[in-house]
């Protein structure tokens, strides 16, 4: 799965939104390797700034919102560049061919007035990866390869004539119809059906078994990323504060956060005393606490996690943690005499 | 003689939907359901979109009229209640509401919020003050939220007024309806558990609506399936996951997403296919027949009826008749 | 659903026939096409004393609306030889579209003279009343239909009310022009009367359209075929499709069909696969007006039995077996071929019901077994495959058994 070729890197990211109420400092710092052919999940509750983080890759953060600083190394070709200083011109090139999205609300993503099929050749199109006739053809074939029932007639249907799952079938042809390098998925089954959902999940892993997509999977959902994911990053507030295997991090989860995450998720297959809340709520990122953003939270704080921010530790090949709990003593009190 | 709070028989709501030229057509959004729950019990509504189960909540609650059948509250009839009676039976059981942001009205505190029922219904409540704030400590809020507005509350606080706004009728039954889906997975533990406390403490009755298996699974003592207006299995919790009979329900159960990354890889893959029709102009027979894989003719000529299974297991489906 | 049936002995095969029930749908057609065309007489009566094109027009439309419930009505003839149905149908919706025309022609000869001349309205009365009586009368005759004609055929009734309606909006547009002239100004009557032009010109070109899609369907008749041929050979036990005759007539599909069932079924079983067909062929092919089944009991030359193995000779104790021998037989017993499959099974919580699917995929006709649990029974009931239980291990005992009681 994982040839270890990295295709995507994101170093040292930080995105602010200059809002009336504050600066918001959403992205605080997030390093970040995915690679080749895997499927990298991106997991978190609301406001810790996975979509923020996903959409900065190819600079979809609209005004008031500014990407302060860090790079984007993406593979194209056989060598890296900087999707956050290339022209605007460019990194377009590149989003919806190299580069795909899928939204949550697949209504939104659609445009109400052109049939589906004209959006997914659209797409073919405007990249010029094909000829209006070529791209129609081509349109059908996707629709076909997502499991749509009868793709000759829906090819020519309006959005507001399908349902909420064919809807998102249609949007994930779009964001497969240039054979993309990189997807990113961000909440896609959130509004349909689990029924629908366990499909649709079943289409993008078969597909990217297929075309050995790279998939960003981004959603609040613990079991999804299990079903899904190879490996994991667990994002609280701007911070990427864990990445694993996606098997580390069930059995071995080593940040208090992903802990309390875990402990709070409701397995329907185990008998339940009771579920464990993570006390306090998500911080106002407008004033966020200090060093340590979760420490108000986490029973395990001690004085420095208010004072500084930890470090980045590699705890085994591959499982990385941000956490005071596991810099050494030594490590610990330089970090608090500086 | 039976302690059932409440029991539904054979209830049906269709709505009209104009066509053109003056014509009707009905979306048959519950057609037919019958169900009971005992006190101090949870019963779990788990159904996907059109399956019903949130005008099921509502007709209940006597919140839209019924289109026909019958519904029992402590033993006696609420299907045609109006005025006075229908004002009583409102103060003994309530409505939590999915979207804490919109059942909160934004220009009432907080106190005025949850004092409303009380004084429209003409209870007393002893020092409105007191009250309230008891109840506030009941769900976890603090005194000094008294007189804030909701936008100072985040999500799960917004809900847990919404809980107390419930309590201050000191209601006997609940309807929650997706009580949890809008918030986030810490904050949902601490209400679910908080919803357990309560209704262990005060002997209240719950109907549980949910679109998430295993938040049912956690709250409920028994669930219920709706897959297009209908009820097509009952069982207890442990029992329906240990031993779901109706396809539907075991193709639902294989959908779940398992937080667990060993067993959801390797997972039977029931092969799960198509999506809930919309209620209207359905065809005849079983409403499960297009996507179920074990589907005979006589699934299409005529529909299952509910029957019982033994071990209180009641399932529709005409494998088990 | 009642429905007409009755066993005919014929030459010794036992015949069941089920056909869409007179009572049913007949008869509420056929009472709702009588009041449609005391309304056209009326209307007649209207355009003749009254004068005003309007009327004329509103007329047309109405003739030309009468194609639909005509059609679905012929379409209803009891005799045998459903072909000639559909010819009667075309003849007649020609006939009526060319007499709409004529009166629409005669509408615009008198709205022409009513312009440029002088208005033709007079005895407003008719002109008033007869419209309204038929906004009521059509609008009711519609609800009627809908409701009296039972839920399976819906999308039959539906066709036919929605055009029935039509005469709601023919009244309508006809009766302003002469409501304005009724109060003293006599031209309006012809200004307005485009409107009730328009309308009628918009339901020439609907039953124009009708007549169209028989031809469409014409077209598709092989597929039609092809499609309830695969339906109905998904029940093993249907063992001959003899007949299937398609019959468009305007928008209505007439169905026909002949096949032979094993004749070792029980009577309760063929019914239920009368029932299954109907239904099928009622929700599946389109605006199904009339659909007549007939069955009849076959000896079967090559029955096709299966028997769950252990060890690959002897008969597995239970139904549920990894290996089952498919075997067809002669009814002497002989066994002409032999095939082994393993059948797997996916979901731990229907093991026998998959596999009872799986042999019926197959076609499996007869499965002989010693035991079987309740869920898989049903299965292989609900798809007419019969069950034998056997009492013995041995493979051959067993076939002959078999041979021997069906």
């Amino acid at each position: 799965m994982s040839n270890k070729e990295v295709i995507l890197s994101i170093k040292d990211l930080y995105v602010n939104f200059y809002t009336y109420a504050g600066v918001v400092k959403a992205i605080n710092g997030v390093d970040l390797d995915i690679y080749k052919g895997e499927v990298f999940g991106l997991v978190g509750e609301t406001g810790c700034g996975k979509s923020v983080t996903s959409r900065a890759i190819t600079r979809l953060i609209p005004p008031p919102g500014r990407i302060e600083r860090g790079e984007i190394l993406y593979k194209r070709n056989s060598e890296y560049v900087d999707l956050l200083k290339l022209p605007e011109d460019e990194v377009r090139k590149i989003r919806g061919d190299e580069i795909s999205y899928i939204f949550q609300d697949p209504t939104s993503s659609l445009d109400p007035l052109y049939t589906s099929g004209y959006q997914i050749a659209e797409t073919m199109v405007v990249h010029d990866r094909a000829e209006w006739n070529e791209a129609w053809k081509k349109a059908v074939e996707l629709l076909k390869e997502t499991l749509i029932p009868d793709p000759e007639s829906r090819v020519k249907n309006y959005p507001h004539e399908m349902s909420g799952g064919m809807r998102q079938r249609v949007v994930i042809s779009i964001a497969l119809s240039n054979d993309p390098k990189l997807l990113i998925a961000d909440e896609p089954t959130t509004n349909v059906d689990v029924t629908v959902q366990a499909e649709l999940m079943d289409l993008l892993r078969e597909l990217q078994r297929k075309k050995g997509t790279t998939i960003l999977l981004i959603t609040h959902h613990m079991g999804l990323i299990a079903e899904m994911a190879d490996r994991v990053g667990v994002m609280y507030a701007g911070n990427l504060v864990e990445i694993s295997s996606i098997e580390e991090l069930f059995s071995e989860p080593l940040h208090p956060y992903t802990k309390g995450l875990l402990a709070a998720v409701p397995n329907p297959l185990q008998k339940i005393d009771k579920l464990i809340p993570i006390k306090g709520t998500v911080p106002n990122l407008i004033y966020p606490p200090s060093g340590c953003r979760f420490h108000p939270r986490c029973p395990y704080a001690m004085p420095i996690c208010k004072e500084k921010r930890p470090p980045r530790k590699e705890i085994k090949p591959g499982h990385f943690v941000e956490c005071w709990l596991y810099v050494d003593e030594k490590e610990r009190g330089e970090a608090k005499n500086e | 003689m039976s302690n059932k709070v409440l029991e539904a028989k054979n209830v049906k709501k269709y709505f009209p939907v104009r066509r053109f030229l003056l014509s009707k057509d009905y979306v048959k959004a519950v057609d037919g359901v019958s169900f009971y729950i005992k006190k101090g019990e949870c019963l779990g509504l788990v159904g996907e979109s059109g399956s019903g189960k949130t005008t099921l909540g509502r007709l209940i609650l006597r919140l839209i009229p019924l289109t026909s059948g019958e519904i029992f509250y402590k033993g006696k009839s609420i299907t045609k209640l109006k005025g006075d009676e229908l004002k009583e039976f409102r103060k003994s059981a309530q409505m939590v509401f999915q979207d804490p942001y919109s059942s909160l009205d934004p220009r009432m505190t907080v106190f005025q919020t949850i004092i409303e029922g009380p004084r429209i219904h003409g209870i007393d409540i002893g020092n409105p003050e007191e009250f309230v704030i008891k109840l506030l400590e009941t769900v976890g809020l603090k005194p000094e939220h008294l007189y804030r507005y909701p936008h100072e509350f985040s999500g799960g606080q917004k809900q847990r007024i919404a809980i107390a706004r419930a309590l201050a009728m000191n209601p006997e039954f609940i309807v929650l309806d997706e009580p949890t889906s809008a918030l986030d997975v810490s904050v949902q533990a601490s209400i679910l558990n908080m919803l357990k406390e309560l209704q262990a403490k005060f002997g209240l009755t719950y109907l549980f609506i949910s679109h998430d298996l295993a938040v049912v699974k956690y709250m409920s003592h028994r669930i219920a399936t709706m897959y297009v207006g209908r009820i097509v299995e009952v069982a207890g919790s442990e029992e329906l996951f240990e031993n779901p009979l109706h396809p539907y329900t075991q193709m639902l159960l294989a959908s779940i997403p398992i937080p667990d990354p060993k067993i959801a890889k390797s997972k039977p893959k029931i092969k799960i296919t198509g999506e809930p029709p919309s209620p209207i102009r359905l065809p005849q027979g079983c409403k499960f027949y297009p996507r179920c894989p074990y589907a005979m003719p006589i699934c299409k000529i005529k529909e299952p009826p509910l029957i019982n299974v033994g071990n209180n297991h009641e399932v529709a489906c005409w494998l088990y008749e | 659903m009642r429905w007409l049936a009755g066993s005919m002995s014929r030459g010794g095969c036992m015949v069941i026939v089920k056909e869409t029930s007179y009572n049913e749908v007949g008869k509420p057609l056929i009472f709702v096409l009588l009041g449609y065309i005391g309304i056209i007489f009326l209307n007649i009566i209207a355009a003749y004393y009254s004068r005003t094109p309007n009327l004329y027009f509103a007329l047309s439309a109405l003739i030309f609306i009468l194609t639909t419930p005509l059609s679905a009505t012929i379409s209803f003839k009891r005799a045998m030889g459903r072909k000639k149905a559909s010819t009667i149908i075309l003849y007649t919706t020609l006939l009526l579209i060319l007499v709409g025309i004529l009166i629409l022609a005669y509408g615009i000869y008198s709205l022409w003279i009513a312009l440029t001349i002088r208005p033709l309205i007079r005895n407003f009365e008719f002109a008033l009343i007869i419209p309204i009586i038929t906004i009521i009368i059509t609008y009711f005759l519609a609800e009627y239909l809908e409701k009296k004609i039972p839920e399976l055929y819906w999308r039959f009734s539906r066709a036919v009310a929605d055009r029935v309606r039509g005469g709601v909006s023919a009244a309508a547009t006809a009766i302003i022009g002469p409501a304005i002239a009724f109060f003293g100004l006599l031209n309006f009557d012809a200004y307005f009367a485009f409107l009730s032009l328009i309308y009628a010109i918009i339901e020439m070109k609907r039953s124009l359209d009708e007549i169209r899609t028989t031809s469409k369907l014409k077209k598709n008749l092989d597929s039609l075929n092809e499609h309830l041929t695969k339906a109905l050979r998904t029940i093993p036990n249907i063992i001959k499709i003899e007949d299937l005759i398609f019959d468009p007539a305007n928008q209505f599909l007439i169905v026909y069909s002949k096949f032979a069932v094993s004749e070792f079924l029980d009577d309760e079983v063929i019914d239920k696969i009368v029932d299954y067909a109907l239904t099928y062929i009622i929700e599946n092919f389109g605006i199904v007006s009339f659909v007549r089944i007939e069955v009849d009991k076959s000896k079967v030359e090559k029955i096709r039995v299966a028997l769950p193995l252990k060890n690959g000779d002897e008969i597995n104790e239970d139904f549920n077996a990894s290996k089952y021998l498919i075997a067809e037989i002669l009814p002497n017993g002989e066994i002409i071929s032999k095939d082994i499959i393993e059948l797997r099974n996916t979901n731990d919580k229907m093991i026998g019901v998959e596999k009872a699917r799986e042999l019926v995929k197959k076609r499996v006709m007869i499965v002989g077994t010693k035991k079987i649990d309740e869920k898989a029974q049903r299965e292989l009931n609900g798809w007419f495959t019969k069950i034998f239980l056997l009492k013995t291990n041995n493979l051959e005992d067993a076939i002959k058994h078999i041979a021997k009681s069906i």
